[in-house]
């Protein structure tokens, strides 16, 4: 077997198959290495046609996982612990890692072929000027060394590629792109939108940016994507390929060039350096079943195994020149974990005058942008939150096997349709902080000989003080847009809110202008070594409050279009 | 997870005890008795199982849980989900709910009538969510919540539920939603 390849992408998720994409596209030998198992892309694993009555243990997990151990993380958030999905999710049991005892971290991720792409949240939201800005504006973090502008045209390639469906709001702090139709809003939304935009110029409630076809193209069309049929069972897998994931969309691009490898099942042990002509020469992997370690070469290696899975990786990958971690030698590998926080959820009736329904699951929320990316007088805080809200379908009385009430009366009263009802979490911007940091656990290791990743990050006084405006602003927010019973939940001070719980775990191989104080470059190049990329989210410098994925994909389209045309011209 | 009519029908053997029916309930009080085991509970217990279940979600004009034969479906869940611990707790609970029938009324559970039944479910629910339940409550609340879930997730008692909705409309009056049920598409 043939182990040389001009480029290796360590990772099959979001960013590795948007890397392998385009390194294939261009004509480039392309080796995609993923850790996990391969899922086939409408294959058995795929459980979006089971009805909730066909689902394993009607949607539970087998509970000797819980009694035993299994899923902790999982389990913590609820929604996601069940048998339509669980197995494009990690067993922590199986793939530990390591926390403070008093800080404990929530790493959800996807040990698979395409990884948590098949799980995301397909929220698509650009982030704008300002967000770019904000470190060197107000000091905290990085400086980002590239801003808007330069990632503005990737944000249209890709966008046009995974099929964007959304509506062109013309706000600066969310700029629009390349749009199918947009989601409907719910008739209780749209009042609440059209109450909001009488009050406030700042402050909006628009529909979600949804990675989920309204209106395919021919491309989509010839990748055999069809359009969303609005199950929303997308974590399931989407037999339609109706939302953009590396199984439905990059893979199979890069599969039609003829240039592309995947080997799966493979878990990368170090990136491999050549101290003498200082660049790397490919990477070590570890056989997840026979634990037998190969040797991959290449002329580029792309990191895209997920934020943290890459700081793993690269803190493991030491040599003479660097023994504390590949292209660490301005000690910033695995500093500024980055998240977002939701210390606020709001609910609260809609009393709209007309007696109207909904119909069908729309595969995404509505969203109130953030409105406060300059520090004003009432606030004490740095930096902003939004809010990921919904009132999609009317409420109906639900069976409640958790109070009183059996037999004929209490089953009568379940169906009825009652109002409106919405809902409204804070996601807000976590500030970067050099001490939230991931290190290698000097002692500890999985069953692949790996040392556990050890994350210690927390929030800070500054988000504590973000959550307390959050809740005076949902309150205020929600009785301007004509709601009625708001009920607003803050998380008290004394109550710990884990980093990851949001999933968006971001940075630990921060960009930036300076290789003194970051690890990479404006393209996501390695300060330190010429043909090593980070594209993923350990290259954000800072967090912002949007869905990040979509500027993952950009950065890493972007980043390959330059690694290429280095590969091109023989400069790496 | 579902029951096959072949399967529900050969694990019953007959039904006793016809007393006076209201008329909001669709059947007539029946308490059905197993004739063999299943899988995992006995005939005994599933005989008790069937008929709180059919307490809790009576058939009326629409389904309950005899319809969507929670009480079979709940037993296959014993081999399927359940740890240790909850078969245990289960088998646990029906042995004292059974000998609480028995001092309560004076008679074995399957004699008494379907009044004395659901009072006595009612009185049990009723304590049930009392801050200082008793183990024996503690574990009536898991068995009402499992019971629940397997019924309202079925699919007899969701008519309107569509795998495929075609896409989404967020403002219909009722007789347009009426027409999507009735074409089962939007």
């Amino acid at each position: 077997m043939n182990n040389d390849y001009d480029v290796i992408i360590v990772g099959s998720g979001i960013t590795g198959g948007w890397a392998a994409k385009e390194f294939c596209e261009r004509g480039f030998n392309t080796l995609v290495i993923e850790r996990g198992r391969n899922v086939e892309h409408r294959g058995p694993e795929y459980k979006d046609f089971q009805a909730p009555w066909d689902l394993q243990n009607r949607g539970m997990p087998d509970e000797s996982l819980a009694e035993n151990g299994h899923y902790a993380t999982l389990r913590k958030k609820g929604h996601l612990y069940k048998t339509d999905a669980l197995q494009f999710f990690v067993d922590d049991k199986k793939h530990p890692y390591s926390f403070p005892e008093d800080r404990p971290f929530m790493w959800t991720r996807g040990y698979h072929l395409g990884g948590r792409s098949l799980t995301w949240g397909r929220q698509v939201l650009r982030w704008s000027p300002m967000d770019f800005q904000a470190n060197a504006k107000d000091g905290h973090g990085i400086p980002w060394p590239i801003g808007y502008e330069d990632l503005a045209p990737w944000y249209s390639y890709v966008e046009k590629f995974i099929g964007v469906s959304a509506n062109k709001d013309g706000l600066k702090t969310l700029p629009d792109g390349e749009f199918q139709a947009p989601w409907e809003m719910s008739y209780a939304e749209q009042y609440i939108s059209n109450n909001i935009a009488k009050k406030y110029s700042d402050r909006h409630l628009i529909i979600g940016r949804a990675a989920n076809l309204t209106a395919p193209t021919e491309e989509q069309i010839a990748l055999g994507r069809g359009k969303c049929l609005a199950r929303s069972y997308c974590r399931r897998g989407c037999s339609f390929g109706a939302y953009f994931s590396s199984q439905s969309a990059t893979l199979p691009a890069a599969h039609k060039t003829g240039n592309l490898t995947v080997v799966t099942d493979s878990i990368v042990e170090r990136i491999d350096y050549d101290d003498v002509n200082n660049k790397v020469s490919g990477v070590t992997v570890i056989d997840a079943n026979t634990k037998e370690k190969r040797h991959y070469k290449s002329r580029v290696v792309f990191m895209c195994a997920s934020a943290l899975g890459t700081v793993q990786v690269m803190l493991n990958s030491i040599s003479k020149t660097f023994p504390n971690g590949i292209a660490n030698s301005s000690g910033m590998l695995g500093h500024y974990i980055l998240g977002h926080v939701t210390g606020v959820v709001a609910n609260a009736d809609v009393p709209v005058s007309e007696d109207k329904y909904a119909f069908g699951r729309r595969p995404i929320a509505t969203y109130i942008p953030n409105y406060r990316h300059e520090k004003q007088e009432d606030t004490d805080f740095e930096r902003g939150f939004g809010f990921q809200t919904t009132a999609q379908n009317r409420s109906f009385s639900a069976p409640n096997a958790k109070s009183k009430g059996i037999g004929i009366v209490a089953k009568e009263n379940v169906g009825k349709p009652g109002p409106w009802r919405f809902r409204a979490f804070m996601y807000g911007e976590v500030l970067p902080y050099y001490e939230n940091a991931a290190s290698l656990h000097p002692t500890k290791k999985d069953e692949w000989g790996m040392p556990l990743l050890h994350i210690d990050a927390e929030i800070k006084a500054n988000e504590r003080k973000m959550i307390k405006q959050a809740a005076t602003d949902i309150q205020e927010i929600l009785e301007a847009g004509g709601c009625t019973n708001i009920q607003v939940k803050a998380t008290p001070d004394n109550k710990h809110i884990p980093m990851g719980k949001q999933v968006h775990e971001m940075g630990g191989a921060c960009m930036g202008s300076n290789p003194d104080s970051s690890v990479l470059n404006g393209w996501g190049q390695a300060h330190d070594v010429p043909n090593l990329f980070v594209t993923d989210g350990a290259c954000m410098a800072s967090s912002a409050t949007q869905n990040p994925s979509l500027t993952y994909m950009a950065i890493t389209a972007r980043a390959a279009d330059y690694a290429a045309k280095l590969l091109e011209n023989n400069v790496i | 997870m579902k029951i096959t009519r072949r399967v529900f029908l050969s694990s019953m053997l007959y039904m006793v005890s016809t007393t006076a029916l209201p008329f909001e309930l669709k059947t007539p009080f029946k308490l059905i008795t197993f004739k063999s085991n299943a899988t995992f509970f006995n005939a005994e217990e599933m005989t008790l199982l069937y008929d709180i279940a059919d307490i809790m979600i009576p058939s009326t004009d629409t389904p309950g849980a005899s319809d969507s034969h929670s009480a079979q479906v709940l037993d296959e869940l014993m081999v399927t989900w359940a740890s240790p611990n909850t078969q245990q707790q289960f088998k646990t609970f029906l042995s004292q709910f059974k000998a609480k029938a028995r001092n309560t009324s004076g008679k074995e559970y399957v004699l008494m009538s379907r009044e004395d039944r659901l009072a006595l479910l009612i009185d049990i629910d009723e304590s049930a969510f009392d801050a200082s339940a008793s183990d024996f409550l503690v574990i009536y609340k898991r068995l009402k919540a499992l019971i629940f879930h397997i019924h309202y997730s079925s699919e007899i008692a969701n008519p309107n539920f569509f795998l495929v909705p075609g896409g989404y409309r967020g403002s219909l009056t009722q007789d347009e939603l009426n027409v999507i049920y009735e074409r089962k598409y939007l």
